[in-house]
């Protein structure tokens, strides 16, 4: 439950308004976050790992804790798996 | 390379969009009533995005004949992405290219289906169609050089479509001998459309399922479709037109036609009129 | 930096030019181009073409393209080599017309140089709004030049571009550079905007689409981003103008880069980030008109309105 999970390096991403439009330069392929999903994509130019994510998420979005975690964990799934976010080698 | 296309060929305003919407419905895999803005099935062979798409090149600035040479290359390319059917609408007169190499992708060709409607009913939508006068459709009908999409004035969706004179288009497309033709006629489907669709499925060597059959007839019907146009706009119209789907019916001529149209076009276009009997 | 100088630089006489932020030596006139006194960094030359490319990635109707080389061969004129966005050769066809090998120069050779040089040439026309470039976007045939020239002799906004405007980026800016001074245009749109075609030159010898020159109305220079607009059809009849944000600006602007088809995503890392950097600084607005009905003036009027909003 500890790994940090951080940016993928080669990325390119690029706010708009208050989305994130990425690419991926390997596979050419786009991504898009919402609002939401573009705060966690800020909160993870650093390495973060689940619990410190559900934290400051807290913080700052009116959500129940349970919601949260299921959430942010689902986030991190899909874009693992999409190869956007990576576990943190230093975490 | 594939050989899976069929066109879907006519004189316009002679059911052809009809049989598109039939055929959308009778292989949609879904429930659902197609969406007429939306068909899936019969992108015409004149669409200049399709040619932009499958060559790579910008072809706004091209001449007609330019555009023509492309033509064949871009949709072999574009059947390709089509299984056992790509359906393709066309107006054009089945015709070479200037130079006498094919302007039609022959090799990649199935079959067509010819859909044919009296000349004498074919005026008159087509004068809606036009937005024109009857007489001025009639002569259109008649004249052995016509094209349409062939202003010059503007830039337009489509290429330049050489479609002749009525005469001419139906002998064009069914006295050719690179690949089978089933001929459809208009009236046919007007009065059994059952029949005439399952004429259809059967010279495409498609299942026929009465069911399914029933349904698309129904969900392609003159009715139906008016209302959908109604309800949505059609996109296929073109904008000087105020509706695309009007009367649908046949011998509705004889109210209409003045004496002098009947007669020029049964002296002008007599031979094929003869041959599917409509004389 | 490749040594340009080839010989017949020596025996022929050549041009030199600016356009889209480039110096451009030409044997070939162009009269539609600036003329500059500057050095330059793009040669174009008549000369033999290679009969393919070594390394092609794509293939498309008689062109190959690599990410630094293209070749293509258009039947009846000629074939065109462009490579490293340094050098055009043309091979001409016999007999073939000047204004025809003219066009596809002012058109796909030059996209594919600024395109093999890393720059992001959008499909669009521009105007200026207080050292701010506006443009237009849209598929062939949707109006682009049409409202800029609409918007410069209604309203006096200077002129920048008509199919190609190019983006770059200085010192982490995004920037506009001017491209030519004249503009195409079909007899339709020379009616909606009063202009006679009376002594206007064809584009090509069969294409009846003309050139206009806007002479003073042009300005050359660098320009900040302001804002684009995307013109489309409407199925309904009325004219509506929104503004769009977010990443669906990036989606729709992304299907306006200059000859998107043929260049596939050859360049995608470059112009992600032209993109983004110039969707940061310029707003987005969708332009919904009706098809073929005139609405110049109230899409003009409504545009102005935009533009000089604070």
């Amino acid at each position: 439950m500890d790994k940090k999970y951080v940016r993928k390096k080669e990325l390119l991403s690029s706010r708009m308004d208050n989305e994130i439009v990425m690419m991926h330069p390997e596979s050419g392929k786009y991504f898009a976050l919402n609002p939401v999903a573009s705060r966690i994509w800020d909160l993870l130019e650093t390495p973060h790992n689940l619990n410190e994510l559900i934290e400051k998420l807290l913080k700052e979005f009116d959500v129940s804790e349970e919601t949260c975690c299921k959430e942010v964990s689902a986030f991190l799934k899909e874009m693992s798996e999409k190869k956007l976010v990576v576990i943190s080698e230093q975490g | 390379m594939k050989k899976n296309i069929v066109w879907l060929a006519s004189y316009p305003k002679s059911g052809n969009t009809w049989c598109r919407v039939f055929l959308s419905n009778y292989l949609n895999k879904t429930k659902e009533t197609v969406d007429i803005n939306n068909l899936q099935i019969g992108s015409i062979f004149s669409s200049k995005h399709i040619i932009e798409d499958n060559t790579g090149l910008d072809i706004s600035e091209y001449t007609e004949n330019e555009c023509d040479e492309l033509r064949n290359f871009a949709f072999t390319k574009w059947a390709e992405n089509f299984d056992d059917f790509a359906f393709f609408k066309t107006h054009d007169a089945y015709l070479p290219l200037d130079s006498g190499e094919n302007m039609f992708p022959v090799k990649s060709t199935k079959a067509a289906i010819y859909f044919i409607r009296n000349p004498l009913d074919v005026t008159i939508s087509f004068a809606n169609h036009l937005a024109c006068t009857i007489d001025k459709s009639t002569n259109r009908l008649c004249d052995k050089n016509f094209s349409i999409a062939a202003s010059k004035k503007k830039f337009n969706q489509q290429v330049r479509q050489k479609i002749l004179s009525w005469d001419l288009h139906v002998k064009s497309w069914t006295e050719q001998n690179d690949f089978p033709v089933l001929v459809i006629r208009y009236e046919d489907m007007l009065l059994n459309p059952q029949k005439e669709f399952k004429k259809i499925l059967k010279f495409l060597k498609i299942k026929t399922d009465n069911n399914k059959l029933n349904s698309a007839i129904k969900n392609s019907s003159f009715d139906k479709m008016k209302l959908l146009e109604k309800k949505t706009g059609f996109k296929e119209k073109p904008s000087s037109c105020k509706k695309f789907f009007n009367v649908g019916k046949s011998g509705y001529y004889k109210e209409i036609l003045s004496e002098n149209q009947i007669k020029k076009i049964i002296k002008e276009q007599k031979d094929s009129m003869k041959k599917f009997g409509y004389l | 930096m490749v040594n340009n100088i080839s010989f017949c630089y020596f025996l022929k006489k050549h041009y030199t030019y600016s356009a889209f932020g480039l110096i451009i030596s030409s044997e070939i006139e162009i009269p539609e181009f600036v003329i500059s006194k500057e050095k330059s960094n793009v040669t174009i030359c008549y000369g033999n073409v290679p009969k393919t490319l070594k390394k092609a990635e794509h293939e498309g109707f008689r062109y190959q393209i690599s990410k630094n080389e293209f070749l293509i061969k258009y039947s009846t004129w000629a074939t065109y080599f462009v490579c490293n966005g340094e050098k055009v050769i043309i091979q001409p066809e016999k007999n073939a017309d000047e204004r025809d090998i003219r066009a596809f120069i002012l058109s796909t050779v030059i996209a594919i140089v600024l395109h093999q040089r890393g720059l992001l040439p959008l499909h669009t026309s521009g105007i200026v709004y207080k050292n701010k470039g506006v443009l237009f976007a849209g598929n062939s045939g949707i109006g682009k030049s049409t409202i800029a020239i609409a918007l410069n002799k209604k309203y006096k906004y200077k002129f920048i571009s008509d199919d190609i405007t190019v983006i770059s980026e200085q010192n982490a800016a995004p920037i506009i550079y001017s491209s030519f001074p004249s503009v195409k245009l079909w007899q339709d749109s020379l009616d909606m905007l009063k202009i006679s075609n009376n002594k206007l030159p064809l584009i090509r010898k069969d294409v009846n689409k003309f050139r206009y020159n806007t002479n003073t109305d042009f300005y050359s220079g660098i320009l900040n981003p302001y804002a684009i607009f995307v013109i489309e059809n409407n199925v309904q009849n009325k004219v509506e103008i929104i503004e769009i944000k977010g990443v669906e600006k990036f989606n729709i602007v992304r299907n306006h880069i200059f000859r998107a088809k043929m260049i596939k995503e050859l360049y995608s890392n470059e112009h992600f980030k032209l993109l983004t950097l110039f969707l940061n600084s310029a707003k987005c607005y969708k332009i919904l008109r009706p098809k073929d009905v005139n609405t110049i003036n109230e899409l003009s009027s409504m545009i102005n309105k935009i533009i000089k909003k604070v």
